[in-house]
């Protein structure tokens, strides 16, 4: 009954339309929650997710991220022109697809694709990879196709056809419709990809709801706000489209939604960047030719690159309801801020240049780097050993700190070689190398008390484990050789700089190993950025020691 | 011969800087080296080789383990610290942090010394009262549920005859990871399980807790000689040889609790719309003597009774049956990292305070 009902209800608003042809605005449309991976999300986080998914891109022939899911959800067949899939299957350059290409080559590797669904991932080739990795976009373009196909009045169908049926009399309509109904039933079975229609305490898709035999009244008046919207959409009716938008805001939406959109369309983090490479180009210049700008302009460009980059770490904590440390790409983002802001007080305190060259030099690399870590959805939930905020609020924050420290320890140590007269820097080292001690030895201690909470042991050397305790021995040598002279100046500043190399091992390094109780964190695909950056620092430090011992003898 | 002036000549070489010098670069080597190792060996192996050793053989030249930097370390601590730390304030922050990493050290000794690990898989609505050894494995041969004699898994060799009051058996082939085929004729007379298979011995698993042993045995002598035959027996499966109202299984090492602990409900409970989890529970009732009670164990709150520590590790779902694995630890060291903890952060704060102070005059 509910199905005959909505379809009657979507013809009685196809008349009432007033078919006027002013543009549908999707800016308040985007902030309307879904439940997607566990995490309740605009639908401009959501739309964003699957386009890049499938295409790489923000945005496909004009159309914006959230144009483009109104119009694949609810305009089913206008949508398939896109070419949205970008696939090198059949191209190592890579080409684009339409979903109807897609289908064909997964009907044609269908019994492939079989086989492959019984090996693990990590035994695929990289076609085979590929070719999964199409499947499964092709699996989640159908589910998006077909999201709304219970409530709209036809499939895959011109929406001229909408007005063809007032031509039927009654009882054709309703067979027309019950025929099409069941056809489109078996097509949205297990659809549960747009769950964006809140049913006492869940979410649930367009189809769930349809499917279920009780439907309570909250839920349906949602429903049929949804109906509005996508016969609005179809009849390109914004006055209606703008009214069914806004009394489904009313009831659903929430202020971490509108942050969230906010966030997606600002990009903080890419503000930040920018500000950091203009000040450290700015520095740079200014090295050449003091005169060709204001001296405070580099900081001030810093300062507001630091204020943008804090600004996006206090979004991400709003939104997420936790500490901004949970993942790799968020740990470099928190370490960039500590390493940026930490030199950008040096700077201030000490009113020289060099640390402010040094906070936008390391503020432009951990944030490119950050870029490679990213993925497309940067906001997933956590394992369940790592949702604590207590944990997640005091070990990783220590000792992502120490990680902080530590690289600013480096990075004045590789000045050291660089700088005639740096007899200056070699208290400045010891002094952040004692911070670097204080901040990643207490983070490897909390991490133990956090392991003994959770696993009922403090110390099992696990990679992760060892790898925070080679910072921490490192850091100790450097600073006992040191008091006890068995190293030189220039011994303890190039081990001082090395540290960057340690730092990196044990952050990223032992995740390669993918062995011990830190599955969450095991990465792949890096070995030859670390392998690189490693040999780089060896050879640069051990250049910039024969440097400078050739230009002292 | 006066000693005195030798054994402080001792004291202050061990107290001096030499030794954390030349010993930390090699312990840093050998946790590198028992890290990496990790992915072909285990986690298991690698420890016991490169860490948790006195020595270690690198090819036929024996090399000092870990174990032996971290005693010449903690030795090296101790003696400074005992003898060579004079008090003053502005080395207390130093003092501190180097009786922090004492306490950290002999808190690792105590555990080592003292813990007590294993595990427990109870089925929902079942009751246990003993932990299981994560390696040990034994040969229990029992009648009437009372044990007769117990025998450590890793002391089984081929061909050892076990006598038990009239009967008599012979080892006949041991594999510490089995996987099983069908009989090929090599043995006769068979008996139960080995009707129908016949063991096969496979590589160990890196992790010695993921290996599947069992063995295959002849009963050679017994009061009832048509329970003479061979016979295969294989970890914690249930069908056990009767022989003559004698059981005979292999099974993990158990360690009796003082106390039981009951299954009462286990949950999975998921991030919405998805299959990922976001917490583990496991609803549990302790029975000690007369006195009962309900608790609940998740992820990073363990539960703690008597000494020992309840903490969730695995869990099993299917249609017919759910069940929790829980972690059981008692260790005698666990408040050495808490307390060290704190010690360590304090002498490094009034290191950089003072520090900070005098760069300041």
């Amino acid at each position: 009954m509910i199905r005959i009902f909505l379809t009657v209800l979507i013809l009685c608003l196809s008349f009432s339309a007033s078919f006027a042809q002013e543009k549908l605005d999707f800016n308040a449309w985007s902030t309307l929650p879904v439940l997607h991976e566990g995490r309740l999300k605009p639908l401009d986080s959501f739309s964003k997710i699957y386009l890049e998914t499938f295409s790489n891109k923000q945005e496909i022939d004009g159309l914006s991220a959230n144009e483009w899911l109104a119009q694949t959800i609810f305009t089913p067949d206008i949508s398939l022109n896109h070419r949205v899939h970008f696939s090198r299957f059949h191209n190592e350059k890579g080409a684009y697809y339409t979903y109807e290409e897609i289908a064909g080559i997964v009907a044609e590797q269908n019994a492939t694709i079989q086989a492959l669904l019984e090996i693990p991932q990590d035994q695929q080739t990289p076609e085979q990879k590929e070719l999964m990795r199409l499947y499964e976009n092709y699996i989640l373009h159908t589910q998006l196709l077909r999201a709304f196909t219970a409530l709209l009045p036809l499939d895959l169908e011109n929406n001229n056809t909408l007005k063809s049926f007032l031509d039927y009399k009654d009882h054709e309509i309703s067979k027309n419709i019950q025929q099409k109904l069941n056809i489109l039933s078996q097509a949205g079975a297990n659809n549960v990809l747009l769950r964006i229609i809140p049913d006492g305490e869940s979410w649930l898709s367009p189809w769930q709801i349809v499917n279920q035999k009780d439907i309570n009244i909250p839920t349906k008046d949602n429903l049929i706000l949804w109906q509005r919207m996508a016969v609005s959409y179809i009849l390109q009716d914004q006055k209606n489209w703008q009214n069914a938008v806004q009394q489904s805001l009313d009831l659903n939406s929430t202020p971490r939604l509108t942050i969230e959109k906010i966030y997606n369309d600002v990009n903080f983090i890419f503000i930040a960047k920018i500000l950091y490479i203009l000040s450290l180009s700015i520095v740079l210049i200014r090295h050449f030719a003091p005169n060709i700008t204001p001296p405070s302009l580099a900081g001030i460009l810093l300062f507001a690159g630091i204020i943008t980059h804090f600004f996006h770490l206090l979004l991400r904590i709003y939104i997420l309801e936790r500490a901004p440390v949970g993942t790799l790409y968020e740990s470099i983002l928190f370490v960039s801020f500590i390493c940026v802001s930490g030199l950008f007080f040096m700077a201030i305190k000490q009113k020289k240049s060099l640390p402010l060259l040094l906070s936008g030099l390391s503020g432009t690399i951990l944030l490119l780097t950050a870029k490679a870590f990213a993925g497309i959805d940067t906001m997933g939930t956590l394992e369940a050993v790592l949702n604590t905020n207590f944990w997640l609020s005091t070990h990783v924050i220590c000792i992502t700190i120490g990680y902080g420290v530590c690289l600013i320890t480096s990075l004045v140590a590789h000045c050291y070689f660089l700088l005639k007269e740096n007899s200056f820097l070699l208290p400045t080292i010891k002094g952040l190398a004692l911070l670097s001690l204080l901040f990643t030895a207490i983070g490897t201690i909390l991490g133990g008390l956090w392991a003994d909470q959770s696993w009922g042991r403090f110390w099992g050397w696990d990679p992760k484990e060892n790898g925070a305790l080679l910072i921490v021995l490192w850091i100790i040598w450097l600073l006992h050789s040191r008091l006890t002279r068995h190293l030189t100046d220039d011994g303890f500043a190039a081990g001082a700089a090395f540290l960057s190399v340690i730092v990196v091992l044990a952050w990223f390094g032992v995740n390669l190993l993918s062995v011990g109780l830190h599955s969450y964190g095991f990465i792949s695909d890096v070995a030859w950025g670390i392998g690189l950056f490693c040999t780089a620092e060896i050879v640069t430090i051990g250049g910039l020691w024969f440097y400078r011992n050739s230009k002292t003898a | 011969m006066n000693f005195f002036p030798k054994i402080k000549t001792a004291l202050n070489w061990l107290a001096s800087g030499h030794i954390i010098f030349w010993s930390m670069p090699w312990l840093m080597i050998l946790v590198v080296a028992g890290t990496i190792t990790q992915k072909e060996m285990g986690l298991y192996d690698a420890v016991r080789t490169y860490i948790s050793s006195f020595i270690f053989w690198l090819g036929p030249v024996p090399l000092p383990g870990g174990l032996s930097m971290i005693a010449l370390i903690f030795l090296s601590l101790v003696i400074n610290f005992l003898f060579f730390s004079p008090w003053s304030l502005r080395k207390s922050g130093i003092h501190m942090t180097h009786l922090g990493v004492i306490l950290l050290l002999l808190g690792g000794l105590v555990t080592a010394v003292s813990a007590k690990e294993g595990f427990m898989i109870i089925p929902e609505g079942d009751t246990v009262g003993a932990m299981s050894d994560y390696q040990k494995r034994v040969l229990i041969i029992s009648k009437d549920n009372h044990v007769l004699q117990e025998i450590s898994f890793d002391t089984l060799h081929k061909d050892q005859i076990i006598t038990v009051d009239d009967i008599e058996l012979k080892l006949l082939n041991i594999c510490e990871n089995c996987g099983a085929q069908a009989p090929s004729g090599r043995y006769k007379n068979l008996k139960g399980l080995a009707e129908n298979m016949e063991l096969t011995t496979l590589p160990s698993d890196k992790n010695p807790e993921a290996n599947f042993s069992g063995l295959t045995l002849e009963i050679t002598k017994s009061p009832d000689r048509t329970d003479q035959g061979t016979y295969i027996l294989m970890e914690d499966i249930p069908t056990t040889p009767d022989i003559d109202g004698m059981e005979i299984s292999l099974t993990r090492k158990a360690m009796p609790l003082p106390f039981a602990v009951q299954l009462t409900d286990f949950r999975k409970i998921d991030y919405p719309g998805t299959r990922k989890a976001q917490e583990y529970e496991s609803d549990i009732i302790i029975q000690d003597g007369s006195l009962s009670w309900p608790a609940t164990i998740s992820m990073n709150k363990p539960y703690r009774y008597k000494g020992y520590t309840f903490y969730q590790s695995s869990f099993e779902q299917t249609e017919q049956m759910e069940l929790t694995v829980l972690n059981v630890v008692k260790n005698q060291g666990r408040f050495f990292p808490y307390i060290s903890s704190l010690v360590i952060f304090l002498g490094l704060m009034s290191h950089l305070v003072i520090r900070f102070k005098e760069g300041k005059k």
